[in-house]
């Protein structure tokens, strides 16, 4: 018990000194560890966005250069794709565009006749990026574009 | 241990869960770090798979050219036109493809490294570099190098990603033909002719073509083979069977020509009053298919011939040679075996078209 009381007030003063602290350090590195955060959020966002973009793109071309009297920005295009888009409720101002099949003349068939036409899609699509918005551009806008060979022609002989 | 020299060892942590927290941050952001490299690796192959299968779809429309004479230079057109911002040649206006990108650069997709043409089997599965009168098909593979993101600082080297893309041509290539009608292709207007016609929704499908002069303001014509006279004779022949093992190939090229069509056409009544042809009952002949863009020259002027684009198979329901111009009711047939088919198989085959698979 003696031994006790002679080390008590020390004790008593350590602890009365330390009040605070792991406050203090929490409004510290919170802060930080919130940056760290919305910095670890927006590059998901930005891989995700960019992965879905490939697949619109890619799944756009297909449709689009399977589709007869393809016409530019064509609606059947975009009707296809939108709901495909994956979670396309993430993303505003989403925009399908499509070429119509473009006559380039790379392959010309033994009937001198162009077989290579092709077409392009390009979706573009802002998303909400979190670590922008602190620095307040909260929008970041991303497009993908993909060319395929037009189906809807003959093969080239 | 004492009270006092517990008190000592407290005093001693001071810091100590900075050096955790420090720690734990390292591994923290090592573990973020290869979560990203690998999240950017998966992002390069799905745009490199995209850039591949762009590339086999495209290259596969040059497999009549090598069937024919082992002639690859469609094909390496047709694979490569992606991989830069492509002037046509011979253009006079700035007409371009966009190239397709992998990594933000060109999807640099090389036709003598990266393509090979195959072949099908029955069986499932395709052999490579087969006869070139028999490929059906591309095989395209393109490894791409990714360098590290953040791996530089461990002195990490690039990745390696391989994609592969198998595209093939739909349907078997040439078809015993029982007919004189050629079909114009799903943007003349034949609709039911599209690529996706392989589906149950559309098979039995009934619709209506006429034959009058100019063919491309219709959607059939009568055909004949190239270099012959296209006569009434040579129509009533392939009518009445009379022509016998006349087998079409896509890229075949036929003479088009509705003059025969009164004549013919009533051929073609009797024949299809022999096979009792009415709405139930169905007269099914192959008949070769073409694409209306190719029945215009680049003046716009109309050209009497033309490359067979594909096959139909197709049930007539009804001839009606009084009405001017003449025209038959057509159902498409899905399904069918059809003698002669380098398949053997049944098939629902339209419109030769590229696939992937």
């Amino acid at each position: 018990m003696l031994h006790l009381r002679k080390i008590d007030p020390p004790v008593r003063r350590d602890r009365a000194g330390n009040k605070g602290v792991a406050l203090l350090e929490l409004c510290l590195i919170t802060p930080l560890f919130l940056l760290l955060l919305a910095g670890l959020v927006q590059i998901a966002l930005t891989m995700l966005t960019a992965y879905n973009l490939v697949a619109a793109a890619s799944e756009g071309a297909r449709v689009a250069s399977a589709l007869p009297i393809l016409v530019v920005d064509d609606s059947r295009v975009r009707d296809f794709i939108m709901p495909k888009i994956a979670l396309s409720n993430m993303y505003s101002n989403i925009q399908i565009t499509n070429t119509i099949p473009i006559s380039d003349g790379a392959v010309v068939n033994k009937d001198g006749l162009d077989c290579s036409r092709s077409v392009s899609v390009t979706v573009t699509l802002r998303v909400l990026m979190p670590f922008q918005a602190i620095f307040g551009y909260p929008f970041m806008e991303m497009s993908r574009s993909l060319s395929m060979r037009y189906l809807q022609q003959p093969l080239c002989p | 241990m004492s009270l006092d020299s517990s008190i000592l060892k407290g005093r001693n942590e001071r810091g100590a869960v900075i050096a955790l927290v420090a720690m734990a941050l390292i591994v923290v952001v090592i573990l973020i770090a290869f979560v990203i490299e690998y999240g950017y690796l998966i992002i390069v192959k799905h745009e490199g798979q995209a850039a591949v299968d762009a590339a086999a779809l495209s290259a596969v429309a040059g497999i009549p050219a090598y069937n024919l004479n082992g002639n690859t230079i469609n094909s390496q057109i047709l694979a490569e036109r992606f991989n830069q911002t492509w002037s046509g040649p011979g253009q006079t206006s700035a007409v371009t493809v966009d190239e397709n990108t992998v990594m933000h650069s060109s999807a640099a997709i090389t036709f003598n490294t990266d393509v090979e043409f195959i072949k099908r089997q029955s069986s499932g599965g395709y052999t490579q570099n087969p006869p070139y009168t028999e490929a059906d098909g591309v095989k395209v593979v393109r490894t791409y190098q990714v360098p590290p993101l953040f791996g530089k600082v461990l002195g990490a080297l690039s990745t390696d990603v391989t994609v592969e893309a198998h595209a093939f041509v739909n349907g078997p290539r040439c078809f015993p033909v029982e007919s004189p009608i050629v079909l114009l292709s799903p943007s003349c207007g034949n609709t039911n002719l599209s690529v996706s016609n392989c589906t149950t929704a559309r098979c039995n499908m009934d619709f209506d073509v006429s034959f009058s002069n100019p063919i491309p303001d219709d959607n059939a014509a009568f055909w004949a083979p190239a270099g012959s006279s296209g006569s009434a004779q040579e129509c009533s022949d392939l009518v009445s069977g009379a022509a016998l093992n006349i087998y079409l190939c896509v890229g075949d090229q036929i003479k088009l020509s509705n003059s025969v069509a009164s004549s013919c056409m009533h051929e073609m009544k009797q024949e299809c009053l022999k096979n009792r042809c009415q709405e139930d009952i169905q007269w099914k002949v192959t008949v070769p298919v073409v694409s209306c863009a190719n029945l215009r020259d680049a003046s716009g002027d109309y050209v009497a011939s033309a490359a067979v684009t594909g096959f139909a198979r197709v049930g007539i329901t009804r001839v009606d040679d009084q009405s001017s111009p003449t025209s038959l009711r057509l159902t498409t047939t899905c399904g069918d075996s059809v003698a002669g088919a380098p398949s053997g198989g049944g098939f629902c085959g339209f419109y030769a078209s590229p696939f992937l698979e």
